[in-house]
Parts: C-alpha cells; structure tokens; sequence
C-alpha cells in the first residue's frame, strides 16, 4: 500500500490545483473572495438546522433521549454520503480518464481505490458538514459531555463518510464486475439513481424531523411513531450507533470502547474495500473496456439516408447538447436526479398526510392575488437546484475547441444550451402545475400565470446559471462529475438564484403596493424584462469570455 | 490568404514567451510547411491563426478578415485540424459531421456527396454509424479531417496532420492536400515529419523558442548553411 500516498497527492493536486495556486498566488487571488460569500451562504442553512437540533433536544431530553440529535445528525450524514456517494463513486472508479494512465503502471488495484476513496472523502466533509456539524455543536454545548467530546467529535467526523463510501464502492465493484457494465453504462446509471431515490425516500421520512418550529410534543409525537425507523436505519449504519456512544458517554472508560469499535469497522470497512478491488476493480474495468463498434456494412443509400437535412445552427447546436447530456449517464443523472428527486421530497409528506398540511385548506386561497406569485417563486427555487445551465459549458470539457472555432456567436451558442436548460425546468413546471391542482389551487388565472411565468423563471434560472458558467467554466475536468457535482458554479447559480429570487419577491411588493390591480400582469412583465435584461448579460459576456479560455 | 503581422504570445502572465514577434504570410496556391522543434511555439501560432487563441499584439488575418476583430468571417474561411483529434464521445461519426455541416451551412446535396466522397477515400464509411468511443485515434483523425474537409473552405489549417493515419490515409490526404492547392487554395500545416514537408511544401518557416529561425523554399533555406536536407538544415538552425 506504499503507492496509496503518492496517488492520492496526484489526485489531489489534479482536483485541487487551482485552488492551490490561488494560496500560494500564482493565479489572481481574487477567486478566494468566494469563501466568505459561500460560509455566508451556508449561513442560513446551518442555522436551520441548530435551530431543529435544539428543538428535537429540548423535546428528547425528557425523554432521557437526548442522544437521539447524534444518532439522527451521524445517519442522516450518513445516507447523504450513501445516496450521492454512489454516482460519484462509480464515476471515479469507473469513467475518470486517468485510469487509462494508471492501469498500465504498476500499481496494486487495491492502491488505485484507496487512493481514489481518499479523494472523494474530502469532497464528502463539505457535503455532510451542514447536516452533521449543527449536531455536533448543539450536543457538545447542551449536554453534559465528557473531556474526550471534542477530540472524539472531530475524530468521528473525520470517520464518518468511510463506510458509506465503501458500502458505495463494494456495490459498484460487484455490479461492475458482474455486467461488464461499461458497455451497459446508461442502464447501470439509471439503476443507480433508483437506488439513490429509494434511499432518499427513507431520508425523507427521517428528515420530518426539520419541518416547521419544533415543539416539545411534535418531537414526543415524532419519537413515538418514528424512533423505530430511525434506530432501525441508525443499526443499519451501525457506525452511528456506536459514533453516538462515544460522544454520549460522560467518561474515557465508557467513550473509549464504542470508539475503538467505530475505528475498527472503519479500519474493516477499509480492508474490505482493497480486498474487493484486488478480486474485481480490474476485471469490471478490463471486462468492458472497449465500446464496441457495429462492424457493420453501410450502403452509399444508406448513409445519404442518414446523412441529415440542412438545419438552423440554432436547432443544430440545441441537438448536440441534448444528444450530449442524454448519453452521458453522469450528466443526465446529475441533472436530473434533483429536478426528480425534489418534487418526491415535498410530496411524499403531503401525500401521507405530514404534519406541514394536516388540517389546511389550501384551496381557500386560491383567489389570493399573491398565490401565483408564490407557485411561481417555489419554481424558481426548484429550478435553481439544477445543475445543466451552470454546468453547461463545462461540460464541453477539453471538446470545447470545437465551440469556440464554430463560426456561430458565442451568444447564439448560449441560446442553444438555454434552450436545453429550459427544457428540462419544464418537468418542474410539470410537477408544479399538478401540485398546484391537486392543492386545489388550479384555478384558470393560477394556471394561466404559472405557465407564462414559469416559462420566464425557468429562462431567468436558465440565465443565471449559464451566467456563472460564462465567467468561470471548469473545463480541465477529468472524471464528468468534476463538471457536475464537483464544480462549485452549480452552488454559486443557486446563490444568486436565491438573489434573484429576494430581489423579485421585493419587486412584487413593491408592485402589490403600488399598482394592486395589476399586480400580476405586473409581475409578469417585470420578469420578462428581467428574462431579456439578463439574456443580453450573458450573451454580451458570452461573446468575450468564449474568445478567452485558452484550453 | 493568411497573414501574421508582428504576432506575439506569452503564457503565465507574461512570464513565459511562446511566439515573439512573429511575422509569415502564407499566399494563395502555395502549401506551406510550418516546423519546429517540440514546445517551439507551432501550435501556440495555429490556435492564433484560427481564433483558439488571442495575440497578446499583432494581426492575424485569415482570408483578408482580422481573427479578433471579425472572428466568425475568418473562421468561415478555415478547416482546421488540431494536433489531438478531439470530438464529442457520445455523438456518432456521421451526428458529428451533420452538426458541423449544419453550422457551417454546408446544404444537404453537397454534405451527402462529400462525406461520402472523403469516408471513402479515409476508409471510414463502415464506421461512420458508431460511436466516436468506438474509434482508434487514427479513425477520430479522419473523422476531424473529413468534418474539415468537407465544408471545402480556402485555407486549410492541419496541425500535425498525418499522425495516427495509416500509409493509406496518409497518402490520400497528400493527394487532397495537392489539389487543394492546385485550385489555388491556400495549406498551411506543421509537422515533424521533415520528408513530408521537403516532398509537399512549396516554402517553409522553422521556429524556434517562438521566433521564426529561416523562411522560404527549400533552396532559399540551403543557402548559407552546410546541409542539403531539410533534415540537415533543420538541425544546424535549432542547434545554434
């Protein structure tokens, strides 16, 4: 396992490198002003959940069952690294292009995963932080916990996405093995996002715990009707069991054991993870390395068949982009999963019945003038959750010399991918408008106005995104989920869709003061003013910034 | 047809100087051979050329429009073939070249003639309903070449354009390359292969560390120097 250290810092250095050189000011600093804008942003969220942590406290402790915040905090940071662990792992495991350079030199397989887990494991810090960290502090601080509470807390944290990352890691080493899957990637992909929503469902039921302020008997109630799911799932990840153990216990003698036994199945998990890539990383990977051609005859007819009909570039480009996404499964997923998974999250509680809608009326405002305005700022939340606009040229990637010696404008080429990001907030807009019916708000003008506005936040949302990724495309990526997950401008385009969507939300109050009767209309013109105020933004930046990468 | 005019171009913030005031103009009819030494700057001049990269100063004009200033017109006038054949994985060979017709306008008539005539002649036509993950290296240069190729532009830009080919393909894109210029057309390419560039090019610059070290035919060049072979010559002038 000598080579693990080396690997690692290759892959660090490759994934991080820009960030480095920022540190150490061979490249312009100014990208470092990011930090206390993204703490900031994190801000609110991380407040949210001290605030659910102290509620779900208050109301446990009663009970004696205060240790339940870091049972619930160490799983939920769990099942996060689980559900989004696996697509990721699979991509660096499977579909980086640097394996083509590491296969042929002579490293151990077991080496090459560990070095890539690692990897992945400093990403998945980020990922858990908002969730398991507020835990963490509202325990330590709350509760009468022992001297061995902070270093065991950082030790733990540091530990915890481990396992699931292995379990991750196990599952795809078998199915790759098992299916060769290289030729049948889509499908393998596809299969792995139906796990990741399964998983995510009994996240959902978890998370109830968030909804609404906390009262001391909503927690009883919960834990009444719940804790045998949540122990249930807590012994599945038995980790956060014993991690709660730990942190819970009042003394060394009582930490210390549970402890060791977290470290060990760590240290086990770990084994686990080489042994099984010694048996099939190489396997899975050689099985299906090569994608197969037809090998087929292709008549002079046939190809000027297939040989297309002239097109705008417009559509021609729009074509690519959709042929492009569609058939990389990392893409798709990624772009898709959340677009799918969000409208599962708010109606698997309003269809069981949760308590956010028990006893209300929704229909009875159907006739408020804000309704519309509300839906439509809901869209443009669920909208900004999307990464294809704020992903959309980096994931052109080292094909992006292609773009930029088209003889199109950048602005035109900006459109194209507009297009494409639109297409795919229509599926939100879909679940908004059968949300909106089925809440018995769907009436002819919240329909009507949720339609044509919807149209024009998913163009704004669009905007935004592809206005980050202008300024700052990640193209050097080598594994597709640099450009998707891992790349911060998805993050930064939700932030200023959260921006947009203040801004807005002011406006609209501003205009419901001032000019009541058309206050929709109203609303309506200003985003598409917004819409085409914006579009020449990006379009204007297009035109520069696509002349000044250089690749 | 292409014109560089006191071009220069440096990378980390000025530190590094890869093409320093370099001047060539390459005439209509004429096949010139760009050479040099590896990390000479070729490449670098070939993204200027084409709008890749920006000059840091200087003109570059490809068929009488400015690279920079009308970026679209001049790139109208150019096929350009990179040194690493690139093209979008997921697409089919036949999807890439129907998009790249597309936006170049290429109208269907003359697009089914074309890339059926060069799938021929590259021996790709059995492949051309795959997957471009399915191909060899040698097989996504021919694809680039015929996506080039095929909008039958004036200048011809290839950066290296015989490697990976087979002696087949290699020897047709010779032919091309020949009637392209008989038509009074204009061929610009690099290459290391020094036979290729002393049998087809009619003048040729070598640069080095970002200068232009010798430019004009072969016999200009063997005057004043001790060689007889582009060979000979290329080594004596990159030694100095």
């Amino acid at each position: 396992m000598r080579n693990v250290w080396p690997l690692l810092r290759v892959q660090l250095i490759q994934t991080w490198r820009s960030s480095l050189q920022r540190m150490t000011g061979t490249r312009s600093r100014l990208g470092l002003l990011l930090i206390p804008l993204i703490l900031l942003a994190f801000f609110p969220l991380i407040v949210m959940f001290i605030v659910a942590y102290i509620g779900l406290y208050m109301g446990l402790e009663p009970l004696g069952q205060a240790h339940l915040v870091l049972t619930i905090a160490l799983t939920g940071g769990q099942l996060l690294c689980l559900i989004f662990g696996v697509l990721y792992v699979i991509s660096v495991f499977y579909f980086s292009q640097d394996l083509r350079l590491l296969i042929p030199l002579p490293l151990r397989p077991g080496e090459i995963a560990l070095s890539k887990l690692m990897s992945i494991l400093l990403g998945e810090y980020l990922t858990i932080a908002p969730v398991v960290l507020p835990a963490l502090g509202v325990y330590g601080v709350l509760a009468d916990v022992g001297p061995l509470y902070i270093p065991f807390a950082v030790l733990i944290y540091l530990m915890l996405p481990v396992v699931p990352l292995v379990l991750s890691a196990l599952f795809s080493l078998l199915l790759m093995r098992i299916t060769a899957l290289r030729r049948n990637r889509d499908l393998f992909r596809v299969f792995g996002a139906l796990v990741g929503v399964g998983l995510a469902i009994v996240i959902q039921f978890v998370g109830r715990f968030q909804q609404g302020g906390l009262r001391v008997e909503d927690v009883q109630r919960f834990v009444e009707a719940q804790q045998p799911l949540v122990q249930g799932v807590a012994r599945w990840l038995v980790t956060s069991t014993w991690g709660t153990q730990a942190l819970q216990a009042g003394s060394p003698a009582l930490g210390i054991p549970p402890f060791l036994l977290f470290t060990g199945i760590v240290a086990v998990s770990l084994g686990l993870l080489v042994a099984g890539a010694e048996r099939f990383f190489l396997g899975g990977l050689l099985g299906g390395d090569e994608v197969a051609s037809s090998g087929r005859q292709v008549s002079r007819p046939e190809l000027a068949e297939r040989t297309g009909k002239e097109q705008s570039p417009l559509r021609a480009l729009f074509l690519r982009e959709v042929r492009l996404l569609n058939r990389n499964p990392t893409f798709l997923m990624s772009g898709v999963i959340t677009p799918l998974l969000i409208p599962l999250f708010i109606a698997i509680p309003l269809a069981t019945g949760g308590l956010l809608v028990e006893g209300i009326d929704f229909s009875a405002g159907a006739d408020l003038p804000w309704t519309p305005a509300v839906l439509l700022g809901i869209l443009f939340l669920l909208n900004s959750t999307s990464v294809i606009p704020s992903s959309a040229i980096s994931r052109e990637g080292r094909w992006f010399w292609i773009s930029q010696s088209l003889p199109v404008a950048p602005r035109v080429q900006i459109h194209a991918k507009l297009l494409h990001s639109v297409l795919f907030s229509l599926l939100n807009l879909l679940v908004m408008g059968v949300v909106t019916v089925w809440l018995g708000l769907g009436t002819l003008r919240n329909l009507a106005v949720l339609l044509t506005g919807g149209l024009l936040v998913s163009v704004i949302s669009g905007y935004s995104g592809l206005l980050i990724d202008v300024l700052k495309p990640s193209l050097a990526w080598t594994d597709p989920q640099q450009a998707m997950k891992g790349n911060i401008n998805s993050f930064l385009a939700m932030l200023i869709n959260l921006a947009i969507v203040a801004v807005l939300a002011g406006a609209s109050v501003l205009l419901y003061l001032a000019l009541r009767p058309f206050f929709l209309p109203g609303l309506l013109i200003v985003l598409a003013l917004g819409a085409w105020f914006l579009g020449q933004i990006v379009g204007a930046l297009a035109d520069v910034r696509y002349t000044q990468y250089e690749l | 047809m292409i014109e560089l005019v006191n071009v220069s171009k440096s990378y980390g913030g000025g530190t590094k100087k890869a093409v320093d005031n370099l001047s060539l103009t390459i005439r209509p009819g004429e096949i010139f051979g760009f050479l040099g030494p590896n990390g000479a700057g070729k490449t670098t001049t070939i993204k200027m050329i084409v709008g890749l990269l920006r000059p840091d100063s200087g003109t570059v004009r490809v068929g009488g429009y400015d690279v920079v200033r009308q970026p679209l017109e001049a790139k109208r006038q150019l096929a350009y073939v990179p040194d690493t054949p690139e093209v979008y994985d997921k697409l089919t060979g036949l999807e890439y070249l129907n998009f790249i017709a597309d936006v170049y306008g290429v109208p269907s008539g003359e697009r089914q003639e074309r890339i059926a005539r060069f799938a021929d002649a590259f021996n790709l036509t059995n492949a051309l309903l795959d997957r471009v993950d399915s191909y060899s290296h040698g097989m996504q240069q021919k694809l680039v070449l015929i996506s080039a190729l095929m909008r039958d532009p004036p200048v011809w830009v290839l950066d290296e354009p015989m490697v990976g080919l087979d002696p087949r393909s290699s020897h047709q894109l010779k032919e091309l390359m020949a009637e392209h210029t008989r038509r009074n057309r204009t061929l610009f390419f690099s290459t290391h292969v020094l036979e290729v560039a002393e049998r087809l090019c009619d003048r040729v610059a070598i640069i080095n560390k970002g200068r232009i070290i010798a430019c004009g035919t072969l016999d200009e060049l063997r005057r004043g120097q001790t060689g007889e072979t582009l060979e000979s010559i290329f080594l004596e002038l990159t030694e100095q």
